[in-house]
């Protein structure tokens, strides 16, 4: 298996290998309605795969949007990545997908709640060539440029997808991938095998694919009826071969879409600036109300907080990907009239599992025990409440088509005590070692206590955090772990997370090893009866998985809250990326 | 409390001709500190002539160094109780102004301090500091007063004075470094010099000679000089006058030849007989007077010697209960003691027991 | 003097040697891997050894830090074509910038920060504390006690954001503390350090008022001082020329100390006021586990201490004739 994807690493960088940014101190006001500026999606629709009308540009307006102006971006890190080929973070993937490259399909949202995936570089989002998803065809529409006005072709998506793949030898003579980072669903699909090279040593396109003119047809030994999805991420962006500085491309992206880079200093500022090549009336995704952005890096998320509420003279252009600290949230969305207009607030794509490991917690009625005994209203609460994570009782989230709502084992304590026949039971639960897990361990130790589980809270090094639960022979019962998926399908969700092929590469923490389950995920990964069909059995098999193995307590799905400065407009949560959409946002008065 | 009665004037007399220098009258000297008032000086008269030499004797704490400091009006005025008066030319420290008393410190008196290693400033170079020094006082080039200043160190005996006015004071040995505090207080010719154990730093061939550098330079510049110390043999072989502190109080005063010789204290026999002598046997002659100087935060009552008097008459008699008065010595011409002891026992005592010191 | 200075090298090289090893060594015995943090927790263990080859880890410990050495002095050039000159410090792992670099935009801004800091703590806590000595037990010296209480028991993490509160966002009299080279602008260079200025200071003046305060006291009851009075000196005099003069030894020991430590990076202040400086660079190194970063800003904290303490040293000599050095 040539390698993975590294969804997680955003919020894995971001606090130092600690993957909790979103477990939090306080305690919002509980609202079941979320009020003024929060977002309704349309959540769960099998209708996301749009057509070659959606796909025509301009994109939609932004309602009061204006051209012009400056806004200016506080971050505390720089963009992991901005190659395509190693792009996979969200902040990184907003600003390179929303800013500085196209890729052949996707996702536009109106600014209605919709989202559907349309073609970007491409005239639709795909034409399934046999009708059996192993033949798919893409045909790029005219007038696509580059920042230097030369055209945008289908070789060059081609040599961008092939470049990926690029491999390079080590010392041991082993080849290894030279951009292990990104995405790489297309190019397993692509060369199952692994026996593609790269462009740089071997062939200059890869297996599977074929140009003629200004079409691209991928090729696939099996179905692959998500296509459409997979060629949405970064690594479908057009590469001409003659731009290709390779490790600095990661800096430089040469740029296909609204903006170029105009200043870059890595860590420190990144400036840019409009490409006055990029065509509106090409693109039904992106606007260009802005002249230019501006990355700063180097603030803590509590002082990008206090300093965006504050919206002092000189502050009223600045934005942030970073939602609201956790140590001001409750008082901002405390005062949310205070914050009019420059207020966003919605769920984001993370769910969140406490994991039963079941190499060690064997038994079925246990690990439903286990789930009635947890209190998730008190989960809640400790993570910091409504305004941080939301309850979830399913494994599949709201944000992924298919969405069947169930919660097998409600909170029932006595329910618990009779699965356990009495019994008192020892589970020791592993944290990472910092004040707020503690904190919510401790309220766990409690709560379990309840249902006669004794809680051992075992600390560990949050720097070892994963070295230690992805081993599966660790010693602990209980452990977090959070998912967010690739694309909106079950697709991304149930294959790295419940088939024991991810054990222990992938995110299998639970260790669910049970070759039934295995087969029916391979079944429906290669299912050639197209997504809609195939979308709502995902959603059931996650309630299926829950009744038959309870492996995992479905805890919370994290919701977020940010706020820019006053000038800024347009505010939109983009549900693809699950933060600020920055492409709709405009500059009030530039 | 009682007071000590004025001196009779005729004892300032004893030795020269002219009015008094320096005249102390009635000094007091109290600080207040965290634990109580301290009285450092508690009473004191004297007064001193130019060209005279006056030594002031006692243990540390008796009050010698404080007296010596209030007359150069060094006392920290936050916290000093000042009351007598203590007149350097005429000007009386106790009541003159702040500046007008700087003007005359180290010009109209001056002082040597006991180690110059410590009481030069360590930074800077021996000529500067003198220069220093005469500069505060006279409106003069620094090039002049630097050939003053070598000048100083070649009367005061320090050979190649113009190489040693550039060095540090770590760069003399202890005798030339006295040599050089002696040049930085005489460099303005100051009237009164108060020595405090002047010598106690140095070693015994090199007091002598810093000894009679003194007397030397008292000659020629017609100074009044109080030395300090608690060596009788110091102030044997210079002092003019003697005056014995005890717990901040004059015991006995008089000339050196009446306080040496025919000492009517007590505790003036205890500081004779804890003099070494060159003849006698050192395990025999030697005898510290027992017990420890008193606190002046809590002088004892009665005669503030009592408890380490082997001769006090205690418990009924008037040496724990009375403070006994200076008085003029019976026969003797301002020879001043404050002692209960009869005379004639005092006599006896002394003739009998107490061996001359010298 | 000459043999002095040498030798003292010789030993800065020794020390410099000593902290590298060290941090080299502590860095590899974290349990923590960077190529798995760099790869992220989906890697699989071909992924991670990839990464770890590309970051150059899978050498053995102590050629990498040869290597590392080696590349100060002569330079390194690197499998994806990166040649970097000396002194190179090596690359970034996240970005592959040059670290040399990074220190190369680091280090004005935390120069800045420390120099305006150091002068303000300087110039106050010594004026202060030697007033305070000479007026004991006044009101200036109550004043002064106090106020280096007050300021040795602010902490910066609340000091440092009270700042901020108040002239940025609530009175608006100051823009956002940002770095502007004085070259480009000494004017917004000043108004961008004020508050970073204000924040390091605090402390550090609160330290130098109490330290030249007790100094001074002791040196007021010295000797010599008695004599300055005896000469009939004048009070400005004997405070400025005789007891200021004794007692700056160990002011300046704690000036050249506390300069480097500040150089060395304000790891607290930078990160309040977002300022890239060194400080916020090892901070976020050590978090990121990138090697070379937290090497090179340990070599350069430790360089400026091993400096300063030379400095210090040399300054014995002309501050106090009694120092030989040797």
């Amino acid at each position: 298996m040539r390698s993975k994807e590294l969804k997680r690493q955003a919020r894995f960088i971001a606090v130092g290998g600690v993957a909790m940014a979103l477990l939090v101190t306080g305690c919002a006001e509980n609202t079941g309605d979320n009020g003024e500026g929060a977002q309704e999606h349309e959540q769960n629709t099998l209708d996301i795969i749009g057509t070659a009308e959606d796909s025509v540009g301009p994109a939609t307006p932004v309602e009061g949007a204006v051209e012009g102006g400056e806004i200016t971006f506080i971050q505390n890190s720089d963009m992991a990545h901005l190659d395509p080929a190693r792009n996979y973070v969200s902040t990184s993937m907003m600003v390179g997908q929303g800013l500085l490259y196209r890729t052949l399909t996707g996702y536009r949202e109106d600014g209605d709640g919709s989202r559907k995936v349309v073609g970007d570089l491409a005239t639709d989002p795909g034409t399934d060539v046999n009708g059996d998803c192993t033949v798919w065809e893409y045909t790029l529409k005219d007038g696509l440029k580059y920042e230097d006005g030369t055209d945008i072709t289908a070789d060059h998506v081609a040599y961008g997808i092939s470049r990926a793949m690029a491999t390079e030898e080590n010392d041991e003579g082993e080849r290894v991938p030279m951009y292990p980072e990104g995405a790489q669903f297309l190019l397993d699909w692509l060369d199952p095998a692994n026996e593609y090279v790269g462009p740089y040593e071997g062939e200059e396109t890869a297996p599977g694919i074929a140009v003629d003119g200004n079409k691209i047809t991928f090729t696939f030994d099996s179905p692959r009826c998500e296509t459409p999805f997979a060629v949405a991420m970064p690594t479908t962006a057009p590469i001409p071969p003659d731009k290709d500085t390779k490790g600095e491309f990661d800096q430089m992206p040469f740029s296909s879409g609204p903006y170029k880079i105009e200043e870059r200093v890595f860590e420190e500022r990144t400036v840019l600036v409009r490409n006055e090549h990029w065509d509106a009336n090409t693109d039904p995704i992106r606007h260009a109300y802005v002249d230019s952005f501006v990355f700063e890096y180097g603030t803590q998320p509590e002082d990008i907080t206090t300093r965006l509420a504050a919206n002092a003279s000189g502050d009223e252009n600045l934005a942030t990907f970073t939602p609201v600290d956790s140590s001001q949230l409750s008082n901002i969305v405390g005062n949310k009239a205070e914050y009019e207009g420059r207020y966003l607030e919605g769920p984001r794509k993370y769910t969140s599992y406490l994991n039963i490991n079941m190499n060690r917690v064997t038994d079925l009625a246990v690990r439903q025990a286990i789930n009635h005994a947890f209190n998730r209203d008190r989960w809640v609460q400790v993570n910091g409440g409504e305004y941080s994570v939301l309850p979830n009782t399913t494994l599949m989230g709201p944000t992924v088509p298919g969405y069947v709502d169930y919660d097998v084992y409600p909170y029932d304590v006595e329910k618990a005590k009779e699965l356990l026949g009495g019994e008192t039971i020892q589970l020791r639960y592993a944290h990472a070692d910092t004040a707020t897990e503690g904190r919510i361990a401790a309220a766990m130790v409690d709560e379990f206590a309840k249902a006669g589980i004794e809680i051992e809270a075992v600390p560990i090094d949050p720097l070892d955090w994963y070295g230690q639960i992805a081993d599966p022979d660790n010693s602990f019962d209980l452990y977090w772990s959070s998912w967010g998926e690739d694309w909106p399908s079950g697709s991304t969700v149930f294959p790295p997370l419940y088939h024991s092929r991810s054990i222990p590469v992938e995110n299998n923490y639970p260790f669910i090893n049970v070759p039934e389950l295995d087969q029916k995920i391979e079944d429906l990964e290669s299912s050639s009866a197209g997504f809609e069909e195939t979308a709502a059995q995902w959603g059931e098999l996650g309630k299926e998985i829950m009744e038959k193995y309870a492996p995992v307590i479905p805890t919370d799905i994290a919701y977020g809250v940010w706020i820019s400065g006053s000038n800024v407009g347009g505010h939109y949560l983009s549900e693809n990326i699950s933060t600020l959409d920055v492409t709709k946002l405009f500059v009030r008065e530039p | 409390m009682t007071t000590v009665t004025a001196p009779d004037p005729a004892v300032g007399t004893a030795v020269g001709g002219e009015d008094p220098y320096l005249e102390v009258e009635d000094l007091k000297v109290h600080f207040s500190t965290e634990d109580g008032l301290v009285k450092a000086v508690d009473g004191l008269s004297f007064s001193l002539r130019r060209g005279v030499t006056l030594g002031i004797v006692g243990e540390s704490g008796s009050g010698k160094s404080v007296t010596s400091l209030t007359v150069l009006g060094l006392h920290n005025p936050g916290k000093t109780r000042l009351s007598g008066s203590v007149k350097v030319g005429g000007v009386d420290i106790v009541t003159a102004d702040a500046e007008k008393i700087r003007r005359m410190r180290g010009k109209d008196m001056s002082m040597i301090f006991q180690d110059p290693l410590t009481a030069l400033h360590p930074y800077y170079t021996i000529g500067r500091q003198i220069v220093e020094s005469y500069r505060v006082h006279h409106d003069v080039p620094k090039k002049q007063a630097w050939t003053r200043a070598v000048e100083m160190l070649d009367r005061v005996g320090i050979p190649q004075p113009d190489k040693r006015a550039k060095q540090y004071p770590h760069e003399f040995s202890g005798g030339m470094r006295q040599r050089a505090m002696i040049a930085m207080s005489l460099v303005n010719n100051p009237s009164l010099i108060i020595a405090d154990e002047p010598t106690t730093a140095l070693d015994v061939t090199v007091q002598a000679q810093i000894l009679d550098l003194l007397e030397d330079l008292q000659r020629e510049f017609n100074s009044a000089i109080i030395l300090i110390t608690h060596d009788l043999g110091v102030v044997s072989e210079v002092a003019d006058e003697v005056l014995v502190m005890y717990g901040g109080r004059c015991a006995e005063y008089g000339t050196a030849q009446q306080v040496l010789r025919e000492s009517e204290h007590p505790y003036t026999w205890g500081l004779l007989r804890s003099v070494p002598t060159l003849s006698g046997d050192a395990d025999h002659d030697l005898h510290p007077i027992p017990g420890n100087p008193p606190s002046l935060l809590n002088v004892p009552n009665g005669c503030a010697f009592h408890p380490r008097c082997e001769y006090a008459m205690n418990a009924g008699g008037p040496c724990d209960t009375q403070r006994p008065e200076l008085l003029p010595v019976v026969g003797g011409t301002a020879h001043l003691a404050a002692c209960h002891l009869p005379h004639d026992k005092r006599r006896t005592i002394r003739e009998t027991e107490v061996k001359d010191g010298s | 003097m000459l043999r002095f200075i040498i030798r003292r090298l010789l030993l800065a090289v020794l020390t410099l040697t000593m902290v590298s090893i060290i941090t080299f060594g502590l860095f590899f015995a974290v349990p923590a891997d960077p190529a798995r943090l760099q790869c992220g927790q989906r890697c699989t263990a071909e992924q991670v050894d990839a990464v770890r080859a590309n970051l150059g880890l899978d050498e053995p410990v102590h050629e990498q830090y040869v290597d590392f050495v080696k590349g100060i002095f002569v330079g390194r050039s690197y499998d994806n074509g990166t040649e970097c000159g000396a002194p190179c410090l090596g690359l970034l792992n996240v970005g592959g910038r040059e670290v040399t670099e990074v220190v190369a935009d680091a280090l004005p801004i935390t120069a800045s920060i420390a120099v305006g800091a150091w002068l303000i703590q300087m110039t106050l806590g010594i004026g202060l504390g030697a007033i305070a000595a000479i007026k004991r037990g006044r009101f200036i010296d109550k004043f002064a006690v106090g106020a280096s209480l007050v300021g040795a028991a602010t902490p910066l993490f609340f000091f440092g954001p009270m700042l901020l509160l108040i002239f940025r966002y609530e009175l608006e009299w100051l823009p956002q503390p940002a770095y502007v080279s004085p070259l480009q602008s000494i004017g917004d260079w000043m108004v961008g350090m004020i508050l970073p200025w204000l924040a390091v200071s605090l402390i550090g003046f609160a330290f130098e008022t109490r330290m030249t305060r007790s100094q001074m006291l002791e040196t007021l009851d010295e000797d010599f001082i008695r004599t300055s009075w005896a000469k009939g000196l004048r009070g400005r005099t004997v405070f400025g020329r005789h007891a200021l003069r004794a007692s700056i030894t160990p002011i300046a020991t704690s000036a050249g100390l506390s300069l480097a430590g500040l150089l060395g990076g304000a790891v607290v202040t930078e990160t309040i006021f977002g300022l890239n400086g060194l400080g916020k660079r090892a901070v976020d190194a050590v978090r990121a586990l990138e090697l070379s970063m937290v090497m090179a800003t340990v070599l350069i904290a430790a360089l400026f201490i091993v400096v300063s303490t030379l400095l210090v040293d040399l300054l014995y000599a002309v501050i106090d004739p009694r120092v030989r050095l040797s």
